[in-house]
Formats: C-alpha cells, structure tokens, sequence
C-alpha cells in the first residue's frame, strides 16, 4: 500500500517478479513524478528538443566531467525533495539534443529510484537514449586503472538475473560482463581478511578461487554498484539499444577502494567534497581522481553518443509533416469519416508517402477540403476517390 | 561473388550496414553454456574469431527482451547460438502452400535470416532481428524419424530463415539434404532467395545424381521488387541463373511467385518477371509452381507497421479475412488470375499451384463467369 498526498491510496498486490523495495522505489518515483505533473509539467519547463539522452551516475564527481563538458546547469525541483537526487539540464550545441544527468548515490535501488525518477520528469520517449557511467572495480587483471569497460552484460549479484544492452553502435572501448553488487566490494586479503571492511571476499589475482564460496566468486569482468539498478529502471521505459553501460577502472579491488558509501553528493555542484575525499580508504582516489578517469573517457563518449544520434536519424524519420497530420484532420472532419474511415484514410497517406519515398506531397488531397459533402456517403464517395487517388493503379 | 557470398566474412558483410555508425553484422555472439559442447557452434565460432562472445544460459534471455527493435538490430545482426527443445517440427499452417502433400510440416533450425525484406513476416513474429542458430540438428533428425514411423512426411525446412543463404556459415541445407536422401519416405523443400546453389553443387552435382525427395523451391520477385523491397537479396538474373544450373545437374526445382505485391505498375513488373524466368529456365523442367498474394495474420502486421514506419507495402489499407490481412477482394482475384494468365503461358495449369483461399476465389469467379456467358 502506498500514500499520496493524504488521501489516495495506491494498493499493490502481491507480486513474484517484484521485490517490495522495487515497488517502493517505483511507487515512491510515480508519485514524485506523476502526482505533481500538473504543478510541474516537466517536459514543457526543461526539454528543449524532441531527443533526450540522460546520463546517469552515482558520486558528484563521476558528473562533473561531463556536467563541465556539456555545461548543464543544476535543475530546481519541486517539493517534495527527491532525497539525495540531483538534475542536471543542458542543451549542447555539439549534441543538438537535450542533455539531463542524474547523481543518484550508490547501489543498485538508489540507481533505480533515480533513473525512475529522471526519466518521468523527462516524459521520456522511446527514442531517447540513456547512459550509465562510473568508476568500477576490475576483477580481471588484464583490465588497467582508467581504462573504459562498455558492458555488454550486466549482472544483479543479489538477484542472479542478467541483463543485455544492444550493442549497435560503434565504440572504441573493451567489453566486458559487469556484475552490481548492493555493497562493496573488496578483494579477500591474506588471510581471507577484509581489510576494506567489505562485503565478502572476492577472488583475484593470486587468491585462489578456493578461498572464497563459490556463490561469491564474480561472474563479472568488472564489478559496480549501480549497473543493474539502472538498467532494470530505464529498460521499462526504453528499447536495449538505446542504453549504453560504461564503467571506468579505479582499482582491482585490492587497494585504495573508495568506499561508495562515504562519498556524498555535495549539495552544490561546485563544491568539491573534500570533506569526504580525504576519508577514502587509497591515496589516489579521492574526488579529483574519480574526475580525472571520467574526464578522460569524455571524448570518446561524445563521438559514441553522436553515432547513437545518427542511429536515430536513420531509422525514424517521421513520415508526415506537421501540416499533412494537420490536413488530414481537416479532411476527416470536413468528409464527415468516420472512425474507421479516418483510420483508413491515415492508412492511405502513409503509404502514398511511403511509396514516394516522403517526397509525394499530400497536398493533392487539399481539393478534396473543398466538396461539398453534406451526407455520410458523400464522404465514403470522397474516400474512394482518395483510395484511388493514393494508392497504385 | 553473388551477394549472399558476403555473409561470410565480417569485413566484407560491412560494406552494406553503415559502418560509421554501427557495428559490423555478428560482431557480437551470443552463446548458451549448454549449445558449446556441440561441434557445430564450435564450427560456428571459429569463422568468426574476431567476434565479442557473450555467455547466456538460454537464448530467449537475449531474444525475448522486451522492447527491441527490428530495424534497428537489422543494422548490426548479431549471432545466438542455442540448443533447441522439442518441439522440432510444426503442422504446416493454412497461410503456407502443402502442393498437394497430406502431412505437410515445417521446422526452424534457424530463426530470422540474413536478408531484411521489408514485407518478411518474421519481424512481425520475433521479438528480434538477431539469428538464432540452433545446433543441435540431431535431435531434429529423430524428431522426423520419429515420425516418418507413423506416416510420409512433407517438409519445408527454410520457412523462418534463408538456410540456403547462410549455407557456408552453417552447413544446414547439405546436413539436412545427407539426412533426407536416406529416408524416401521424407520430402524436403529448400525455399530460398539466394544464389548460393553452388554451396549444394558441389556436394550433391554432378557426377552424383542429387536426391528425388527433395525440392529446391526459389522464391522470383520482378527486379524492380527486389530492389525497392528485398534488400540485400541477390538480383532476380542472379537467382534464376542458379536455379538453372540446379535444373540442370537434375534437381527438382520449383518456383514461388510469392508474394506477389500491389505495387506500381505491377502487370508489367510481373509479366517482365515470368518472362525472364522463362527465357532463362526450361520451363518443361520446372517441377511446380506457386503463387501467393502478400498475406500477413492482423498481429504480426501491426507490429510489422510499428518496426517499419516508412514501408507503403505495410501501409497498405489491407483486408481482414479471418484474421489474416491481404489485398481487397477483387483486387486479389485480379492480381491472382493475372500472373496465373501469364505462367500458364508457359507451363500447363496442373503444374501452378494456389493457396486453398485463393484457389476457391479463382473457381468462384471462374463458375460466376461461367454463369454469365450462359446467361447472356
């Protein structure tokens, strides 16, 4: 069960694909989003284009590279407060599409609130497209600190569901498995000590995989905190092709772990969270470092995300203009059409543009706004002069 | 090189998806744990060293994701090989040609293919572009044995894919066709686009004589067609010129005018289009042909029209009959006795085959013409 606002009630029932913290998060973002709609029609205050990509992070410094490069301005939101969640906006010239970013906190549900919650406020459409970037730990040696991973699978650890994002695009980056862990995530030391004060131990290098429980060992090439989280969110709303996982090497989860938990999101996205910085457990990742591996991939990101862009493009250019949907509204009111015949009537400029390659105009159905139609079959009349006006002899 | 011969080399298969933008055609190979143990996905794997595996425990984890886009995919196909479950063979539907044959069935050991014809059925009826290969032909094998205990079976092995295109990146055709030739009882059809018959040729050609249960079926549209609206797919001259040769090394071939399309011009188109065919086959050679109108169930077409946007031929204002769309009556009578008209030119009437509807249609008119000369 869940309250809104005092007086309605939303009853969810029981429900074996869903957890009761998902429901949570997802009751909890449709009331932040929907419930204050009509105060806040979003899309209408923040969206600049039709296309939106949203980039999604967990720390405030993972984003301020890419808030920097794109210069997005912090978002306002309405009451109530989204806890620790904070909207960036932007329209980049460079990209010609609306550029929102998201700085969610750690771990796979605080991921999901605050994609759920970004992409609502956004009224997302299908076409939008939706990047996860952050820093992760290797599992793999092979694998060097800074180095871009773009996951092709991403593992929930808790849940042992696997997730696959397309990968149409072009891109310059290694693959890999990326397994989300709920807590952090250490490797095991000597003597199967934690000394990061971890989850559970983890098996790399020379730790043999004996050590540790054979449900623990990682199945990924890189772990994370918030890959499945984001991915389970932004899958309900958009295709697999248009999400993009990439996750940047800080460690091997041997040394100088930072510990997700104890980097807070600064209240203003100028400040640098040296307060929290200098408690990190390694002497080199600290906020300026996290912005150093982000801002080096940020080159490479853009010229992955023009291409997903152009994926756009290529694919759905809308068939009619604004005025032809506007003249067949007019032809269906004008002819008398009914419903079905509106539809038919739709059906027919679809394919009468289809088949001119969208260069046939429609505005050869315009002398039809000028017969006299007084009955309904003098309208189904007029439709079958369109019919064989339309369609090929 | 025809066209289909591109398949088999990732660098080469790039040159038509636009590489600037999206990954090379199976960049990417999806493998169940369970299909790795079989020596065809190794095969598989081989070819394409180069290729990003990724591990999955059923295939249907990556196919049956909510959401996909057909079109999309189609830019940069991706490989799943898996292990199929029973069931391996399906009655043959009421839509599909049976030439007669009482126990008519299809089997799919590959799902989706490697062309991306803008009517093709399959993108209204997969939630994805991706090919799926199954690897386990054996346990389809014992499926038809099975089977052919019971009964004589009739076959069509290439409904949901193009095997015939793919044969050097899977050999299924020849596996399948080796199985057959030892089972009279069996009678396989091979339906296909391609030009690839030189794949079968040298396994089953000459001097070997090639088995007389099975029936290399081409599928002939008119060029301009196969331009606009078959991508990929090899020229109408290309494809006829392997049928001939399978004509000629004595196999049984037929030809599928199907699906015969609404489009511009369309007399004209098809009537160039059986001409061709006849100036380049034998006709008396031809074992049997098929006509059929475009025709799609009403779901499929509707997810069909959202996959392709801009397709006039899935625009089309079609007409529901019992839940299968295709063109309004009188115009599929017009459409069906035109190109029958044509063929029977060339071959007698016994050997064209329709599909039961259209087959009652024609009769109907034929006895309502019949009628009104009676009558005048």
């Amino acid at each position: 069960m869940y309250k809104l606002n005092s007086n309605i009630i939303l009853h969810f029932g029981n429900n074996a694909g869903l957890t009761s913290a998902r429901l949570f998060a997802f009751a909890h973002v449709f009331v932040l989003t929907h419930v204050q709609a009509p105060v806040w029609p979003a899309r209408a205050c923040l969206r600049y284009n039709d296309l939106m990509i949203l980039i999604s992070t967990a720390l405030y410094h993972e984003a301020k590279p890419l808030i920097q490069h794109f210069r997005l301005k912090k978002a306002t939101l309405p009451p109530p407060q989204p806890g620790r969640i904070q909207l960036f906006t932007g329209n980049p010239s460079s990209m010609e599409q609306d550029v929102w970013l998201v700085v969610g906190g750690t771990g796979p549900l605080a991921a999901a609130v605050a994609v759920t919650y970004a992409l609502t406020t956004a009224r997302v459409s299908e076409r939008d497209f939706f990047l996860n970037i952050g820093i992760c730990g290797a599992v793999r040696e092979d694998l060097a600190r800074g180095e871009a991973v773009l996951c092709h699978k991403i593992i929930h650890h808790d849940t042992g569901r696997a997730y696959f994002p397309d990968v149409l695009i072009r891109h310059p980056f290694r693959e890999g498995v990326l397994e989300t862990f709920s807590r952090p995530v250490t490797a095991t030391g000597p003597a199967g000590e934690t000394p990061h004060g971890g989850e559970t131990p983890r098996p790399r290098g020379n730790v043999p995989a004996e050590n540790v429980p054979a449900k623990d060992v990682p199945a990924g090439d890189v772990v994370d905190m918030e890959g499945a989280g984001c991915f389970e969110a932004a899958a309900a709303f958009l295709p697999p092709h248009r999400m993009l996982f990439i996750k940047v090497v800080s460690d091997h989860l041997d040394a100088a772990v930072p510990n997700h938990l104890d980097i807070a999101v600064p209240n203003h996205p100028d400040t640098v969270d040296t307060a929290n910085a200098h408690r990190m457990d390694g002497p080199k990742l600290d906020g300026p470092a996290i912005f150093g591996l982000i801002a080096a991939q940020v080159p490479a990101l853009e010229d992955v995300l023009r291409r997903a862009r152009q994926l756009n493009d290529t694919l759905e250019a809308p068939l009619l203009t604004e005025a032809e949907a506007q003249l067949l509204r007019s032809l269906q009111e004008h002819l008398r059409l009914t419903v079905t015949m509106s539809h038919q009537l739709r059906r027919l400029a679809l394919q009468y543009k289809a088949a001119t390659g969208g260069e046939g105009s429609l505005e050869i159905l315009r002398p039809f706004l000028r017969q006299p139609v007084q009955t309904k079959k003098e309208g189904k009349m007029a439709l079958e002069q369109i019919r064989t006006l339309l369609l090929p002899d | 090189m025809n066209r289909s011969e591109h398949f088999f080399s990732q660098t080469e298969f790039g040159t038509f998806t636009d590489t600037k933008v999206t990954a090379p055609a199976f960049s990417h190979i999806y493998v169940e744990e369970e299909a790795l143990d079989y020596p065809l996905a190794k095969d598989i794997l081989h070819r394409f060293p180069d290729a990003v595996r990724i591990p999955v425990r059923r295939y249907q984890d990556v196919f049956a994701r909510p959401r996909q886009q057909f079109a999309a995919q189609k830019r940069s196909q991706k490989l799943i090989l898996a292990v199929k479950k029973a069931p391996f063979l399906y009655p043959g539907a009421k839509v599909c040609h049976d030439f007669g044959n009482s126990h008519f069935y299809y089997t799919s050991v590959a799902l989706n293919c490697l062309y991306n014809c803008e009517y093709c059925f399959l993108q209204g009826m997969f939630p994805s572009a991706n090919l799926v290969l199954f690897v386990n032909l054996d346990d389809y094998f014992a499926d038809v044995d099975h089977l052919l205990k019971r009964h004589p079976v009739y076959l069509s092995i290439s409904y949901e894919s193009d095997l015939l295109a793919m044969e050097r990146l899977v050999p299924y055709t020849r596996e399948w066709i080796r199985f057959a030739s030892l089972r009279p009882e069996l009678v396989i059809e091979v339906r296909t686009k391609s030009a690839n018959y030189a794949a079968l040729a040298g396994s089953f050609g000459h001097p070997n004589t090639p088995p007389d249960n099975v029936i290399l079926a081409w599928t002939l549209s008119p060029e301009e067609v196969i331009r606009r609206h078959e991508p990929l797919t090899p020229s109408l001259k290309a494809r006829l010129a392997s049928a001939r040769q399978a004509i000629a090394d004595g196999w049984k071939v037929r030809l599928c005018f199907d699906p015969v399309l609404h489009v511009r011009n369309w007399r004209e188109q098809y009537r160039q289009c059986i001409e061709a065919t006849f100036a380049a086959l034998p006709a008396e050679s031809v074992h049997d042909i098929s006509i059929g109108l475009f025709r799609v169930p009403r779901d499929y077409l509707k997810t069909m029209r959202q996959q392709r946007p801009d397709s006039a031929l899935l625009h089309y204002p079609y007409e529901n009959r019992q839940g299968v769309l295709s063109y309004p009556e009188p115009l599929a009578e017009e459409m069906i006795r035109f190109v029958r008209e044509v063929l029977e030119k060339h071959v007698p009437p016994d050997k064209i085959y329709l599909l039961e509807e259209e087959r009652h249609d024609e009769e109907q008119h034929d006895e309502e013409q019949e009628h009104k000369v009676r009558h005048k």
